[in-house]
């Protein structure tokens, strides 16, 4: 497999060059399209090496949009990547498509659950100002097998996020841990306001009735879900919930001095044009939590928690627009400019 | 046929292996079990953390000359040693109560070992040490400048751009070198004392940029980045997306103020600010304990230094492009060092922004 980056140099010679991208993969009009994911995962490791360099150009146009949004104090909502309403970046599949897919094992698939939170307190200290308690708190706990249509772009993604009220009056998920397998979701993350970690691995499984989801750090289970099937109180409540946090998530990206909190999505409640996703595999049982207990949102939750929560498969969607809405500003702002909004604490050296 | 269905061509069930500055394995026996891992349970025993370190070091020449699995151990412990840096500096960034990050966390007295000038000897023998151009320019728009200082950051004495690149190799090892463009401003910290803040900082790798922003240094993967050294010249370029976004030209001279050149230094080494990123909010931090302040680090061995012109080109769609002319000209210096080692590693943690419940 071709190494990357390729270092071109004398050994300590002082002239040097490193190259992450080969020239023919850095500009959008040489990406080759969708049908990028046809060959990879099939053992041409020349093929899948090139695919992952695409999704390393793709990506960084990605945030590059992300950033010139946030750090824009002119813009308030970034539909489609600036490609504005109309322009989405993932059409929805024609039923024949759909059938296709649904008959080569594609879709999203994960196990959800939600808890109430053992500590309001604690709970209360991780929602930055100008979000505020939610009507009813609650945990929500998630790990994603996303499968997003080749080999490629197929990962794993634990979210352990909050609910919480948003300044627009709206409630979204703001999201407190999320360990992923690549570094590069991680990079993205970081820039997002997801805050991401490289885990050693994740690994999902889904069996019968059962499905376990695991995350290893440092040789240690850091985050799991368990899920057995089995009855529930109140299995359409749990319906209701659908993806819990996906699609309604609220995060704080990063600017100079302050950061800037954004939801992806327009918010619950509003249609922006998606198709609804086919639910492939919906199953109710118990999820067992587990955290490790020196993460500091460990207390949210009773240790190794168990609650009514289920495994799901979906695919589809796509289609309407990608809405990401701008629902604060905290710092960023020079001297002359900062109001009593912005908080700003200097120890005592 | 539309590209959805194209893409469903791919085989999910196939086991993979790929190279993004690490292997990465998936093994997925059927499309509902999948297993992606980036670092190996032989390789996560953080007991044997000490002794992975070692690998790194003693085995870095042999690092990308053959050896598959070697070079795969190498990669996962430099992820290892990055994870473990990062979380003990997000520990100290989430704590309020603590203001000063010493030696990793490991406390005072604790930082890097002197090398013997025998050691230091063989290192600079081999050509170890860290390259870089530099320059420093008068600012051309002061609104713009201003206007890229957060509160509360605050407008120094003498507003300055330093614009510089640096090929970081200091104790020789193929795994550990690589590349840095830093475009910084001078900027006065809420503790009276005068720091370069990062505006840009262009690297060649993922590994980086994810610490770097994790950082608040905005870090952003190029193409690629060269730095090549002629006899009376040198010339370090960053692509992005095939394009020239930021380079420096340099190329000896007679300067109008040598001593004042070589009084910057390294301009903004061990003298940076950073905003680092937190729930609601962002913590200023000062990589160094300050200008002025002795940390007890033994002196650089500068192994050359040379005067001249640095031409500085900046990407003109850059939001920062404007705080420099285009392709400005001024009096910088190419220089080439090694670090003595010793003294304390101090981050200075100087304002916190937001971050706090309603």
């Amino acid at each position: 497999m071709a190494a990357n980056p390729i270092f071109e140099e004398e050994a300590m010679s002082n002239n040097v060059t490193t190259r992450s991208i080969p020239e023919e993969l850095v500009l959008p009009k040489n990406f080759g399209g969708p049908a990028d994911g046809k060959d990879v995962g099939k053992g041409d490791a020349e093929a899948d090496q090139r695919a992952i360099l695409l999704k390393l150009a793709r990506s960084r146009i990605g945030t590059d949009r992300a950033e010139k949004f946030v750090n824009d104090p002119n813009q308030t909502w970034s539909i489609n990547g600036g490609r504005g309403p109309g322009h989405s970046f993932v059409p929805a599949p024609t039923p024949e498509q759909l059938e296709e897919l649904i008959a080569m094992g594609r879709g999203t698939q994960g196990i959800f659950t939600v808890i109430e939170p053992a500590d309001l307190d604690l709970y209360r200290s991780f929602l930055p100002a100008p979000l505020q308690m939610p009507e009813h708190p609650i945990v929500g706990a998630t790990l994603l097998d996303m499968n997003s249509g080749n080999p490629i772009n197929r990962f794993q993604e634990g979210r352990f996020t909050l609910k919480c009220l948003c300044p627009d009056g709206l409630e979204s998920w703001l999201v407190i841990s999320t360990p992923v397998p690549f570094n590069l979701q991680c990079r993205e993350g970081v820039i997002w306001g997801w805050p991401k970690y490289v885990a050693d691995q994740i690994s999902f499984g889904r069996d019968e009735n059962s499905a376990r989801a695991e995350v290893l750090y440092f040789g240690e289970e850091r985050y799991s879900l368990d899920f057995t099937a089995g009855p529930v109180k109140d299995e359409a409540a749990l319906r209701a919930l659908g993806r819990v946090e996906g699609g309604n998530t609220v995060s704080w990206y990063w600017i100079q001095g302050g950061a800037v909190l954004c939801r992806q999505g327009r918010g619950p409640g509003f249609s922006n044009g998606r198709s609804e996703p086919r639910i492939l595999d919906w199953q109710a049982g118990q999820v067992k939590v587990h955290i490790r207990p020196s993460d500091p949102w460990a207390g949210l939750i009773p240790e190794d928690s168990v609650t009514d929560g289920y495994y799901q498969k979906f695919v589809g969607g796509g289609g309407g627009d990608s809405v990401m809405t701008k629902l604060a500003t905290v710092g960023g702002g020079h001297v002359t400019q900062v109001g009593s909004t912005a908080s700003i604490r200097i120890p005592k050296f | 046929m539309a590209a959805i269905l194209k893409s469903a061509e791919a085989d999910l069930s196939a086991n993979m292996e790929y190279n993004l500055e690490l292997p990465y394995q998936v093994i997925s026996p059927d499309p509902d079990h999948v297993t992606s891992i980036a670092c190996p349970p032989e390789l996560a025993d953080p007991g044997k953390y000490g002794s992975e370190l070692a690998l790194l070091r003693s085995e870095s020449e042999r690092y990308r000359t053959g050896d598959k699995e070697l070079d795969r151990k190498i990669e996962v412990v430099r992820l290892n040693a990055a994870r473990t840096r990062m979380d003990a500096i997000q520990a100290f960034i989430e704590d309020f109560d603590q203001t000063y990050f010493i030696n990793g966390g490991k406390g005072p007295g604790a930082g890097r070992a002197v090398p013997s000038k025998e050691d230091l000897d063989a290192l600079i023998a081999v050509g170890a040490g860290t390259q870089g151009v530099h320059t420093v320019i008068e600012p051309a728009d002061l609104d713009l400048y201003r206007s890229f200082i957060p509160a509360p950051l605050a407008m120094p004495e003498h507003p300055i751009v330093g614009a510089s690149l640096l090929d970081m190799n200091q104790f020789g090892r193929k795994a550990a070198r690589f590349q840095e463009g830093r475009f910084t401003i001078k900027v006065l910290c809420p503790d009276g004392l005068e720091s370069w803040m990062c505006i840009s900082t262009p690297v060649p790798f993922l590994h980086h940029t994810r610490e770097g922003v994790i950082w608040g240094w905005p870090k952003y993967v190029a193409d690629q980045i060269s730095i090549t050294r002629g006899e009376n010249t040198a010339r370090a370029e960053v692509l992005y997306q095939g394009e020239e976004r930021y380079s420096l030209d340099f190329t000896a001279g007679p300067v109008a103020d040598e001593a004042r050149l070589k009084s910057f230094g390294k301009i903004e080494g061990g003298n940076t600010v950073t905003w680092h990123w937190i729930q609601g909010g962002a913590v200023c931090v000062r990589q160094g304990r300050g200008p002025g302040i002795d940390t007890g680090a033994k002196p650089a061995t500068i192994l050359e230094w040379q005067a001249g012109q640095v031409k500085v080109h900046v990407r003109q769609s850059d939001p920062w492009a404007g705080l420099i002319a285009e392709d400005s000209v001024t009096d910088g210096w190419y220089q080439k060092w090694i670090g003595g080692g010793g003294g304390d590693s101090y981050w200075v943690k100087l304002a916190t922004v937001g971050g706090v419940p309603a």
